[in-house]
């Protein structure tokens, strides 16, 4: 199976951040993170 | 499927539905006589109704109902849906404010309007509107089998399928007949509202009460079933799924004429910043209920979701019939009603448009009042309603495979719609487009898993290195598009200037 390196060590370990799998609590860090660039991007950057 | 509570459950859904009738009935008599209003609400959308309609049209009985099964199936990393649903809301703004430009100046009601304008070609008119028309059937029938499977389940087993697909969907039908795009966006509005209540309260609901919290829910899973902790699908497929799901959908004409109708630019680009939250943190509970389903099955707590309804589509109907009372349940299937109903009436609506202003209107050379365009507009959801409901009669598949297929047929338009929104300066030409799209949707067909083996390709060539087969297509799309655009005659300078030239100064300034 296509697999990145990384994500093999972390399917081996199954590692928990603040309660939550790591897989888990990486991809809700990020979505917070685009949602808040979306909208300062949109507030400071996308024209009209 | 025996469920006692069904008579209270089975009185929600049917409240749920007078209300929706009676909006329905509001936005009728609101109705102007013109195709401009019919099909675009007289361009006057504002933020809030916009916000509502884009978002419970983009989620379908695909995030109530699938996504829930998928969670149960493989786990945490269906989380990853979240990337290509904020794109999604991103492209709002990328493309959606420049369909606004262009439609709003040039008068379109459809995609193929802007495109066949662009690239000068009725034939290329005729073609988009089909591909559109042919891949928005099945997707349509996905969301009559999301509203049988609800019913079914509401009504205790009561109400067999097939009935409850066609009548949930003739309702549907009715209500866009008669009132058009507003019908549609004023029922989206509720709809929109109560979907988001209605999973976010489900899906703790669940957690709280089979392992009192989602922390509990992960640690059992941890415990009795860890690969589901883990992401064990083939990246290349996700990143199929993840341009699919996000460029595939917006191409579609009920979220592309969507863009043309906001009040102005300025609502498109707040709706690009703000859609994400709701478009990705839907699948929060989604997940909450997919993997407490999944741990209370291992737990030996809940009997095993396929094997006893025979999908994963069933997974929250099957977890709320088990542990939550019959009001609560009927408050939470009328939302997974809504959700599919919502996309429904926009995609019956969208297949109207395309087919009465593209081939009857465009290519038929009609000179024909505006009260006959809004009749034939009418005629044409009702037949949108008759293949849905016949398709779903049959169960053509599972939800998720026929969203990506759809979504897969529709992508095949990106290499177009880029050329004619963005001033490359590399130009794509007419002829490249048309063989592009051809070339492109015939691959997709071949190579996507269950419809490729049964048009006899050999089934070690279905998505191949698992990049699903609607990818393959984009990719031999865009190379048929640069290679005919080096030998065939570029778009006119008067047509660049009328696009792009305009799209620069409106959105750059001179």
């Amino acid at each position: 199976m296509t697999q990145w390196p990384v994500l093999k060590a972390v399917n081996k370990a199954v590692p928990f951040v603040l309660g939550m799998p790591f897989i888990y609590a990486w991809l809700t860090f990020w979505y917070i993170m685009i949602v808040i660039g979306a909208i300062i991007t949109a507030w400071k950057v996308w024209k009209p | 499927m025996e469920y006692a509570g069904w008579p209270v459950a089975l009185t929600i859904m049917v409240i749920y539905i007078l209300i929706v009738g009676i909006l329905g009935y509001f936005s009728f008599r609101k109705l102007q006589i013109n195709i401009e209003d019919y099909f675009l609400v007289s361009r006057t959308a504002g933020f809030l109704i916009l916000y509502f309609t884009i978002v419970a049209t983009y989620h379908s009985a695909y995030a109530l109902l699938t996504s829930c099964g998928v969670f149960y199936k493989v786990g945490v990393f269906f989380w990853a849906a979240g990337t290509w649903t904020f794109l999604t809301g991103i492209l709002t703004y990328l493309f959606g404010a420049r369909f606004w430009y262009l439609g709003k100046k040039y008068g379109y009601i459809t995609p193929a309007d802007l495109l066949a304008d662009y690239y000068e070609s009725d034939l290329l008119r005729g073609i988009v509107a089909v591909v559109l028309a042919i891949f928005l059937i099945p997707y349509m029938a996905v969301q009559a089998m999301g509203l049988g499977y609800i019913f079914n389940v509401a009504s205790g087993g009561h109400i067999p399928y097939v009935i409850g697909t066609w009548v949930l969907l003739f309702i549907v039908a009715l209500y866009a007949m008669a009132g058009g795009l507003r019908a549609v966006y004023w029922t989206d509005f509720l709809q929109g509202i109560w979907m988001f209540v209605a999973i976010w309260i489900a899906g703790i609901f669940v957690a709280v009460k089979l392992f009192g919290g989602v922390g509990n829910v992960f640690h059992t899973l941890l415990e009795v079933k860890p690969k589901l902790l883990t992401v064990h699908v083939p990246y290349t497929y996700w990143f199929s799924l993840g341009i699919i799901f996000s460029f595939g959908i917006v191409m579609q004409p009920h979220l592309w004429m969507r863009y043309y109708t906001a009040r102005d630019p300025h609502t498109l680009k707040w709706l690009g910043a703000t859609t994400p939250i709701y478009l990705v943190f839907i699948y929060v509970p989604a997940g909450f209920v997919g993997l407490t389903a999944a741990a209370a099955v291992a737990k030996g707590m809940l009997p095993e979701i396929i094997k006893t309804y025979g999908s994963p589509d069933a997974t929250l109907p099957a977890l709320l019939t088990k542990t939550a009372p019959a009001w609560f349940t009927g408050i939470f299937l009328a939302g997974a009603s809504a959700a599919a109903m919502s996309t429904a009436d926009s995609q019956m609506h969208a297949f109207s448009a395309v087919v009465t202003r593209d081939l009857y209107q465009k290519l038929g050379k009609k000179e024909v009042t505006q009260e006959t365009l809004v009749k034939q507009g009418r005629i044409w959801v009702f037949i949108s309603f008759l293949l849905a409901a016949i398709l779903a009669t049959f169960k053509p598949g599972i939800i998720f495979d026929i969203v990506a297929f759809s979504g897969a047929g529709a992508l095949q338009l990106l290499p177009a719609t880029l050329g004619a929104i963005y001033p490359f300066r590399f130009k794509f030409t007419r002829a490249a487009i048309i063989w592009g799209i051809i070339a492109g949707s015939i691959v997709t067909l071949l190579f996507t898993k269950g419809l490729g083996t049964k048009l006899g390709m050999p089934a070690h060539l279905m998505n191949p290195w698992g990049f699903h087969g609607g990818m393959i297509g984009l990719f031999v799309n865009f190379i048929v598009v640069f290679l005919v655009s080096l030998f065939t005659e570029k778009p006119s300078s008067e047509v660049v200037e009328k696009f792009h030239g305009y799209l620069e100064k409106v959105i750059y300034g001179e």
